[in-house]
């Protein structure tokens, strides 16, 4: 149980990055598909070259909601759907972050290892050299790697746990209280009414620029922690994540209905722990009605579909 | 305040949809003045009114706000505008409290913690709608006269020089449009706020305002200042339906 809650506290910093671009900002945006893997690879590239681990974390935080700034530098400079310009930094994302990796994935170590020899380098040639002519093996050699030093342990002892659950708290404290600013609250009457932003003197774009940066820095947050706690990263761990952190938002707005407490941000919070759980069961007992884990993505989506269809039949307010 | 000079505005020029909806139109309006526009629909009201927004060119001619010729987000710096969708003036997502606290002041906003503002509180007691007793509420839940009342209200908030007020109470029942002109009027004679005011509606142009200008197909074609003419509501409202059948 422990695990599931860690990860699906983990899922909450990137549903809380949807939540304000879905629902706060009202932009639908695709970028945390790969604003998601860009934080991973980040983290796993800055620990394997020696970088602590809060600076890393920072730092991968950082190049994610560099990739939002951009989808709406995209969108409002061009006049560019933010749709079609998230679909199209989301693309280029795939490449960055093989760039950033050097390869499609990369492990993040836990233990230090010395320089790697083949055997015959280190005891030497055998008599079956003598005869084969030495082998292929023998020019093996690999540098050493240092072990990077994460805080999480993976023993589901509650000391992970403790720490995501801080990072959690701590981000939903500051974005509550910066929503409560006049910032925050124009930020939020942005996703309302653009053209009374306007009125006060004010340029629109700016809060989608503000918005998209905001929630992609946490979603690259939780691509982050995520790569540290499952100790590699992948350039397809991101694949589908929108969709996952809607549907988590949905779960919240489900659980909590029309009680809008802390501006909503308990929406993702809840309903990100909530669909961990629900996903952890399906996988336990779904094979007994022929599912896979693989089905999941699958399950999360015609989820997402149905209850945006039944509230759009409702006609109540649905704004995906 | 307002300065229109031989303003002529052609949409789609040069193409076959082309379409003349401004001609050669002079406009004069003077620092405190309450103006208001009538005219049938496709009299060029609206674009009128996107002209002096600066959401319009003038395909030829100049409109200048306060002697300057102005970019849209410059002339919000300095004026207001209410539209005829009371959705359009309020954050519906927010509560009254915090749309008044928005609209407190123009420009940019800072991570300051805002206050509502006395005087607004005092303008919406005054609409007697009942709106600042509930300032937790939020503006969705609001009537579209309590919603217009509060885009009045938040339009004038920051003490704007200009107040533009497009139809503002097309979308209204007729109480709530009464309770809405008489806080217009207010707003005039107590702030000192210049409005210019679009309307298609005769009794609110013989009720309220300095000047009439009546449009008709792009022109103005007739200037009528109450205060000099001295004339009496119901010859207003003749002199206004003469000038229109007049020139159709």
């Amino acid at each position: 149980m422990i695990a599931i809650l860690e990860q699906g506290l983990l899922l909450a910093l990137a549903a809380m990055g949807v939540y304000i671009s879905f629902r706060i900002v009202d932009l639908p945006d695709l970028t945390p598909d790969g604003s998601y893997i860009v934080g991973a690879a980040v983290v796993a590239a800055l620990l394997r070259s020696g970088h602590g681990w809060v600076s890393s974390v920072f730092l991968a935080a950082l190049a994610a909601s560099a990739a939002g700034f951009i989808t709406a530098l995209i969108s409002t400079r061009f006049k560019i759907h933010t749709l079609l310009a998230s679909i199209m930094v989301m693309t280029g994302l795939y490449s960055v972050a093989i760039r950033i990796m050097n390869s499609p994935n990369l492990p993040i170590p836990r233990f230090s290892t010395e320089k790697v020899l083949s055997y015959e380098q280190i005891v030497g040639k055998t008599p079956l050299d003598d005869i084969l002519g030495g082998s292929v093996s023998f020019q093996y050699e690999k540098e050493g790697v240092r072990a990077a030093i994460v805080p999480f342990n993976n023993r589901a002892d509650g000391h992970d746990l403790f720490i995501i659950a801080m990072f959690v708290v701590v981000i939903g404290f500051l974005l509550w209280l910066f929503l409560r600013t006049e910032l925050g609250t124009m930020l939020r009457g942005y996703g309302r009414n653009r053209f009374a932003v306007k009125v006060l003197g004010v340029n629109p774009n700016f809060f989608a620029l503000m918005g998209l940066t905001v929630a992609n820095f946490l979603v690259g947050l939780s691509g982050a922690l995520f790569s540290m706690y499952s100790g590699f990263a992948d350039v397809n761990m991101g694949a589908g994540m929108v969709v996952v952190c809607l549907a988590s938002v949905i779960l919240g707005e489900i659980i909590f209905g029309s009680r809008e407490f802390a501006y909503g941000l308990l929406f993702p919070v809840v309903g990100a722990v909530v669909y961990q759980i629900l996903l952890s069961l399906a996988m336990k007992y779904g094979y007994r009605i022929g599912f896979k884990p693989s089905d999941m993505k699958l399950l999360t989506a015609m989820f997402v579909v149905s209850v945006i269809a039944a509230r759009r039949f409702k006609k109540s307010e649905v704004t995906v | 305040m307002i300065e229109l000079q031989k303003v002529t505005v052609i949409y789609n020029k040069g193409t076959l949809d082309e379409k003349i909806a401004l001609r050669d139109v002079d406009l004069f309006v003077e620092e405190g003045q309450f103006v208001v526009i009538v005219g049938a629909n496709g009299a060029g009201k609206s674009t009128l009114m996107k002209v002096i927004v600066g959401e319009v060119k003038p395909t030829f001619g100049v409109c200048r706000i306060m002697g300057q010729v102005l970019k849209e987000e410059k002339i919000f710096k300095c004026g207001s505008i209410v539209c005829q969708d009371p959705n359009l003036g309020i954050f519906p997502n927010l509560s009254i409290e915090e749309n008044l606290m928005l609209a407190r002041k123009k420009g940019f906003r800072g991570l300051t913690f805002g206050r509502v503002d006395t005087r607004a509180l005092e303008l919406l007691r005054s609409c007697e709608l009942g709106l600042e007793e509930n300032l937790k509420k939020k503006a969705s839940k609001l009537s579209g006269g309590q919603k217009q009342a509060l885009a009045m209200v938040m339009a004038v908030s920051s003490n704007p020089k200009l107040l533009l007020l497009d139809e503002h109470t097309a979308s209204l029942d007729p109480k709530s449009t009464e309770k809405i002109m008489e806080l217009t009027d207010r707003i005039n004679k107590t702030l000192g706020t210049t409005i210019l005011m679009i309307t298609h509606d005769m009794n609110i142009a013989e009720q309220y305002g300095d000047t009439v200008i009546v449009m008709e197909d792009g022109r103005i074609v007739a200037r009528i200042d109450k205060s000099k003419q001295k004339v009496q509501a119901s010859q207003l409202k003749s002199m206004i339906k003469s000038r229109l059948t007049a020139t159709t």
